[in-house]
């Protein structure tokens, strides 16, 4: 007995930036420098007036139209994101009622961002060891151009939009595996929202910026956490393969969070990872934040990239700085 | 030295091959700019096993700092 993943389902806002848009925005940029750059040819982009809690009543509805899941089952609501509805209450309390679903729920925040998916799939299975629940959804994803300067070509070129589903239930057989976790605080300015924090004093240059980004400003230090990846993924893989007995040949797909075309692959190489065995999905999505490994474990399972009974190592990693990676077998 | 450099424009795809001596200065590489500072920071890790840091590489004047820089961070480990 034990956790298992159930059904994923993901949803994509609708509007689309592709390259030839950013080029207009940024003239110095062809369509093809920006692809060359950044390995991506196009990101979904939430509307205006869009944040990860309206993304979320439109995940969450689709994947009770896609699975066989009923909302009246649903015992717990993980909801990951770092924009949440309000200060308070939690977003996860107003989705609870928005979804309609039962009032003798759980239902937490979890503000994470690239790592957040890992950490609610490890809060989801304590939850079922913990016999507190066991039917849990989780909804993960983001909005994270709401962070982005406009004039952040590096930035612009690279995130996207996304949100995601996924059930977790207490099932006879589990697939949901060992996990390892990690975070280092002192390496939190490498990538960090700037202006979120009402102590930061505010002078007249900031001012302006605060005032045009209501929900602070995403600063990344591209060399910091290109470094911070080559140095924890590598390492947390080998932990998590030496927690389950397992060897590198045993694994049949590597999904990793969609940071960047350089970061996965740089880990691909340093790993010594055959390309059939490594997916990436970065191209057509941008880093959509805690939505990338759910989207890829989609995608792959479409592709017939992953089959029933494969076993797949997930990893997140970025913002905190936070990591984590389990073994899920399909 | 010649290896390096093979290296570094193999990986350098708008950089047109030859034009790197070890003398030449980075900041003179047409559109050279942080996403060729990110690659070699990646070329050092998985050709050379040796961690950069950003600001280590943001104190490279030329190639030949760069080699420098590896050859460096290789012998002290």
């Amino acid at each position: 007995m034990g956790a298992s993943i159930k059904a994923i389902s993901c949803y994509l806002p609708e509007k689309i930036l592709d390259n030839d848009e950013l080029s207009k925005i940024f003239p110095e940029y062809s369509s093809e420098i920006i692809f060359k750059r950044s390995g991506i040819l196009e990101r979904h982009v939430a509307a205006p007036n869009e944040i990860p809690f309206d993304l979320a009543i439109k995940t969450a509805e689709k994947f009770f139209s896609e699975h066989n899941i009923a909302r009246k089952d649903i015992d717990f609501l993980i909801f990951c994101s770092l924009i949440r509805e309000r200060q308070a209450p939690t977003t996860a309390c107003l989705l609870q009622n928005k979804l309609g679903l039962s009032t003798n729920i759980g239902a937490i925040d979890v503000p994470m961002g690239c790592s957040g998916y890992i950490y609610s799939l490890a809060l989801a299975k304590s939850l079922i060891y913990g016999g507190i629940a066991k039917n849990i959804l989780i909804l993960a994803g983001d909005t994270t151009t709401k962070f982005l300067h406009p004039e952040d070509h590096t930035l612009r070129f690279l995130i996207g939009d996304g949100m995601t589903a996924t059930s977790v239930q207490y099932t006879s057989e589990e697939n949901i595996n060992s996990f390892v976790l990690g975070n280092d605080g002192a390496g939190a300015e490498s990538l960090i929202i700037k202006g979120s924090n009402p102590r930061e004093t505010i002078t007249p240059e900031k001012d302006i910026e605060t005032t045009a980004m209501p929900y602070g400003k995403l600063i990344m230090d591209n060399a910091d956490v290109l470094s911070f990846a080559l140095k924890v993924v590598p390492q947390m893989v080998n932990e998590l393969l030496q927690k389950e007995h397992l060897a590198m040949k045993d694994i049949d797909l590597f999904i990793f969070h969609q940071a960047s075309r350089l970061v996965l692959e740089t880990l691909c190489k340093k790993m010594n990872i055959a390309e059939e065995k490594f997916f990436v999905n970065i191209q057509h999505l941008g880093n959509t934040s805690s939505a990338t490994i759910p989207i890829a474990i989609a995608d792959a399972i479409t592709a017939e990239r992953a089959k029933k009974g494969d076993k797949i190592v997930i990893a997140g990693f970025g913002i905190g700085l936070s990591w984590g990676s389990t073994i899920i077998t399909l | 030295m010649r290896e390096f450099i093979q290296k570094l424009e193999a990986e350098f795809e708008d950089i047109p091959k030859g034009t790197l001596t070890p003398s030449t200065k980075l900041k003179d590489i047409e559109g050279w700019g942080s996403m060729h500072a990110l690659i070699v920071l990646a070329l050092a890790d998985t050709e050379y096993n040796v961690a950069l840091k950003g600001e280590e590489l943001k104190k490279a004047e030329s190639i030949q700092d760069l080699f420098d820089l590896i050859q460096q961070k290789k012998a002290s480990k």
